[in-house]
């Protein structure tokens, strides 16, 4: 009901000036309509009291102008003369000739029984009885002066101008009282908002301090109990089999026990954290077999990377655990299946978000958004889902640890957690990670190893994701007189062609976490249309050649390789290009 | 009295003032005995509106001159375009009257053949308005002069008798009223 009500009032709230126009308008034409009424019923009662007044005249005077009777007719004249409302009376004898008359003005009947005016009405009436014509009476009868009716209605409009102002005024006053409520609200709300965020950042402050405190105790108690083992399992490794496999027993469950301080200890903040620059996409891409896993077959993984990702300042294991966690979380959410989305993209987080959402501190993050499409959570379970051990698993599935692990790596990093479900469409949860300014992003024209000697003048971009592997294609290239530049895996490729880098040839290892390869090339080969790409390949490939042969412009060489033999390929890419 | 004059010119058609003008001209020149007889002859028409007759008149209201005319031609133009009723007003000149003589109004003038007031015997219960002048036997109405000024007397027992209602308008207008307390 409110919903509906809601917008109606919205709509009269904002038209409110339109209807109180509209409302006056129409008041003021009912006044002047009723005024122009009130004198159309004025001017008919005049010409109906001229009409009686004559003929009472003429008959009160028949008989005395039938037979003449001068003083008779007098007497009668000056008697209508004592009403004011007739204003002229003229009596004519059966001749035409007039016999008794008074008033000032007469106006001209021409020919007319009838005449109106705006100061009265004039009539002629014959004067006769049974038929005969004794005479003839011509009447006029005042209608109330221009002037005072006019008063009169200015009375009338003036009261009108007055309730109009009124009313005008009250609307006035009733949309600034409308307005001022309306922003009150807003405050109440907003207010209402950062007191539910903070009472929820002291309860989890609370909760971290405890749980903090108890896991710190108890790590340092499971640390001695580790070690008292240890010492007994070496100290005595030819004792009874049995009690050797009771003593591994033991040290299993304290070494669960343990990671499970740890993981208290990462709700409570107290963990210690090593964070440096990390490339979060690159993270997720190596996780993506571990996330596979996880999820199983019946539930599909997305990512999305925007480009010129930021790199977050976190430790990169906390980061990945969190991955872990939420892509736990998102399998038994959909436990039919369904799809899994990892968006990372630069994020800018201003006052407003600052001002809505508790302990968010204004700047540039790297947002990590994981959404799936499982079966959501009502609003009540999602305001105690980072409560360390609260779960909505049956016993046994889950420790309630996961995502309060996930709030306090986060928080402890410095970035900030939000939250948002639907029940039936999913859930995303977005983490804001602090940008890395440690390692600014050295611009890849600043990366350039430079050719030593003989040089060709010509730009080379290896990318391999095996360190050794890449190192050692750069050394090579580099001393076959080119100019190098080096990416770790596709994405960071293609970042560098972003950077609007001219390169000349592209050398490329196929197969690398994420995007493979020939994946690199063909979007290089979309956006830059020719480039000589020369790849490499242990095995594979299927993955390079279509339909048996390599595209134009494209060549394949096999690892391990020597100097000489990546020498003659650029040459042969070269030469194919001129 | 110019002023009025001027508002009636204002007032009426040229036309209708050209023949004001000419009756006021035709009255000026006749002498004064002819005027009072023309002033008689217009009462006796307009004593007509103001009785009610037992019975409605039928195509015409008529008016009898019985014995002497006083009137001449002056009562023929005072009725020309008038009308009783819508009826119009007719003349009927007699030596003498009859009950079926068909007379609604009788100017008694005398005469050889039938006195006023073997006249007035006549119609006596008859529904005659019966007028006559200044006369010894006087009629329901009587012309009479007072002090220049042509009046008439009513006899309203005599209209009793005659089954004709007068109007309080005439009777106002009346020098005397004469009700001798017969039927009423």
């Amino acid at each position: 009901m409110k919903r509906l009500i809601d917008p109606i009032m919205r709509a009269v709230d904002r038209h409110r000036t339109a209807f109180v126009a509209l409302g006056l308008t129409m008041l003021v034409l009912a006044s002047v309509i009723a005024g122009l009424y009130s004198e159309h019923l004025h001017q008919r009662q005049v010409i109906q009291a001229a009409r009686v007044q004559a003929r009472i005249v003429a008959d009160s005077l028949s008989g005395a102008l039938a037979f003449g009777d001068q003083a008779t007719v007098s007497q009668i004249t000056t008697a209508i003369r004592a009403n004011p409302e007739i204003e002229t009376l003229i009596v004519l004898d059966d001749k035409g000739i007039p016999v008794a008359h008074y008033g000032k003005t007469i106006m001209l009947l021409n020919g007319r029984n009838e005449q109106r005016a705006d100061d009265g009405f004039t009539v002629r009436v014959p004067v006769e009885e049974k038929g005969v014509v004794l005479g003839t009476i011509i009447l006029k009868q005042r209608s109330e002066a221009l002037a005072l009716r006019l008063a009169r209605y200015a009375g009338a409009a003036l009261l009108l101008v007055a309730g109009l102002l009124m009313l005008t005024l009250m609307a006035f006053d009733t949309r600034t009282l409308a307005r001022t409520n309306r922003r009150l609200r807003e405050v109440m709300d907003e207010r209402e908002r950062a007191e539910a965020a903070l009472r929820q950042s002291q309860k989890m402050e609370a909760l971290g301090r405890l749980t903090g405190g108890i896991a710190h105790d108890f790590n340092n108690m499971l640390a001695v109990i580790i070690g008292n083992l240890d010492l007994f399992a070496r100290r005595y490794p030819d004792a009874d089999a049995k009690m050797l496999r009771f003593i591994s027993g033991s040290q299993e469950a304290a070494k669960r026990a343990a990671a499970l301080t740890q993981r208290l200890l990462a709700f409570s903040r107290r963990q210690p954290l090593d964070p440096k620059a990390t490339d979060v996409s690159r993270s997720i891409t190596d996780l993506s077999d571990i996330l596979r896993r996880t999820l199983g077959d019946a539930i599909s993984v997305e990512t999305l990377r925007a480009p010129k990702l930021w790199r977050a300042n976190v430790d990169t294991t906390q980061f990945e655990t969190a991955l872990i966690n939420l892509a736990v979380n998102a399998r038994d959410a959909m436990p039919d299946g369904g799809k899994l989305f990892i968006e990372c993209a630069n994020a800018r987080l201003d006052q407003s978000h600052a001002e809505n959402e508790d302990d968010v501190v204004p700047g540039e993050y790297v947002m990590v958004a994981v959404t799936d499409t499982g079966t959501g959570m009502p609003a009540d379970i999602l305001a105690q889902v980072f409560e360390p051990f609260f779960t909505t698993k049956a016993v046994g599935l889950g420790t309630g640890l996961g995502l309060s692990q996930v709030h306090g790596f986060v928080k402890q990093s410095g970035g900030h957690v939000s939250l948002s479900s639907k029940v039936g469409r999913g859930t995303t949860v977005k983490l804001y990670l602090p940008r890395s300014f440690d390692a600014p992003d050295i611009p890849a024209a600043e990366r350039i190893v430079r050719a030593e000697h003989g040089r060709r003048d010509k730009i080379v971009l290896v990318v391999d994701d095996e360190t050794g592997v890449r190192d050692f294609v750069c050394e090579a290239v580099a001393e076959l007189g080119y100019d190098v530049l080096s990416a770790e895996n596709a994405d960071q490729a293609l970042d560098i062609f972003e950077e609007g880098m001219r390169i000349d040839i592209l050398l490329t290892d196929v197969l690398m976490p994420g995007r493979s390869g020939r994946e690199l090339a063909d979007e290089v080969l979309a956006r830059h249309g020719e480039m000589p790409i020369l790849f490499m390949t242990g095995y594979a490939q299927d993955a390079i050649v279509h339909n048996g042969k390599l595209d134009a412009g494209t060549r394949l060489i096999k690892k391990p390789f020597t100097i000489d033999q990546i020498g003659v390929e650029l040459e042969r890419l070269e030469g194919a290009v001129q | 009295m110019r002023r009025l004059r001027g508002i009636i010119r204002s007032l009426f058609a040229p036309g209708l003032v050209l023949a004001l003008a000419l009756t006021a001209g035709v009255a000026g020149a006749q002498p004064v005995a002819n005027l009072e007889t023309a002033v008689k002859a217009t009462y006796l028409y307009k004593f007509a509106p103001f009785v009610t007759w037992p019975a409605a008149p039928g195509e015409s209201l008529t008016i009898c001159i019985i014995g002497a005319d006083p009137f001449g031609d002056v009562l023929d133009r005072a009725i020309a375009g008038q009308g009783y009723n819508g009826r119009p007003f007719r003349v009927l000149r007699l030596p003498a009257i009859g009950v079926d003589s068909g007379c609604a109004v009788a100017y008694l003038g005398g005469s050889g053949h039938q006195s006023v007031a073997s006249a007035l015997q006549v119609l006596k219960g008859a529904p005659v308005l019966t007028v006559t002048q200044n006369s010894r036997s006087p009629g329901i109405i009587d012309f009479v002069n007072l002090q220049g000024h042509i009046r008439f007397q009513v006899d309203l027992a005599a209209a009793s008798r005659n089954h004709l209602e007068i109007s309080s308008k005439l009777l106002a207008m009346a020098a005397a009223v004469k009700n001798d307390g017969g039927a009423q």
